[in-house]
């Protein structure tokens, strides 16, 4: 009699044990998710004020070619890229230019990306008047 | 036909009921460690991104409000520097400061050209260690704000309608 309470008791604290370690994989894996979420916010945050910053700068910026190179923007076929080693994320930019008899009008596009993953999509455009001084 | 239970067996089963119970007070410790870590970590990264992005934002708005002919300048008074913005209210010109002091962004409103400038008559925003502006080119505005934990931001702003000037 004694042994079968024994046995019993014995199963039961498995089961209890066996259930709490089930919620602690749940709970652990929600942490992370939490972190990773929050890593991901913060990244994403740098990622839209440099591009931001960017276009500010393009948006009084004559020569945009020019100005995303001092931005750190390096030429690579046809697009101007920014990588960001510390966070990951890399920002794209892509120069149009539309000429009118009364101006050139300069788009740029800047894409963000981390891994093959776009965040987001941010335009910047300047007019210039062909008699601008 | 079972054997009866020695009492090494009863003990081995005792011991392993405690070992299972020392387990599970480890693991329920460190998880509750853990969590307390993971949530500190995550609750003070997300106050230092609204923190900063506070006063971005905040720069960012006075910027493009008062971004008319003569409405933004640059300043520098009592050893700070600052952002003047003017603005025209009932025929009289008035002048938002804006500037880093004691620890703190703070804004002070007064009416243009009041010469006895002490930066406490302002009101305080929000915590900042330091507050720079410089005008990189005359239609460029550039912000460096470093918050109380060090992390340095920076925030461009393109003047629309016109060049902000360096007063002294």
């Amino acid at each position: 009699m004694r042994d079968h309470r024994g046995n019993t008791l014995l199963i039961e604290m498995v089961v209890v044990i066996l259930f709490f370690a089930l919620s602690q994989t749940i709970v652990l894996q929600v942490f992370a998710k939490a972190q990773q979420v929050n890593r991901n916010a913060e990244i994403l945050n740098h990622a839209q004020m440099r591009a931001e910053d960017a276009a500010e700068t393009l948006a009084v910026s004559d020569d945009a070619e020019t100005a995303l190179t001092e931005l750190g923007f390096t030429l690579n076929a046809d697009e101007y890229r920014l990588a960001d080693e510390e966070d990951g994320y890399r920002l794209v930019a892509t120069v149009g230019r539309f000429t009118q008899p009364a101006g050139v009008l300069t788009t740029v596009e800047l894409k963000a990306y981390r891994d093959d993953t776009e965040l987001f999509t941010l335009p910047a455009s300047r007019y210039r008047e062909v008699n601008a001084p | 036909m079972n054997k009866p239970k020695t009492p090494v067996s009863h003990s081995v089963a005792a011991v392993f009921i405690f070992v299972l119970v020392g387990i599970f007070a480890v693991s329920s410790l460190t998880l509750t460690l853990i969590g307390t870590r993971v949530y500190r970590r995550v609750t003070v990264a997300a106050a230092e991104n609204s923190d900063s992005q506070l006063v971005l934002s905040y720069l960012c708005n006075k910027v493009r409000t008062f971004d008319a002919e003569g409405g933004v300048t640059l300043a520098e008074r009592e050893g700070l520097p600052m952002l003047c913005l003017y603005e025209n209210i009932e025929g009289e010109t008035y002048e938002t400061a804006v500037y880093a002091y004691d620890g703190a962004l703070w804004e002070r409103f007064a009416p243009a050209g009041d010469a006895a400038f002490d930066p406490e008559e302002g009101e305080r925003l929000v915590d900042v260690q330091s507050l720079r502006f410089e005008m990189l080119t005359p239609a460029l505005l550039e912000a460096t704000v470093v918050m109380p934990d060090g992390a340095a931001h920076t925030l461009r702003m393109a003047l629309r309608t016109s060049a902000a000037k360096e007063a002294s």
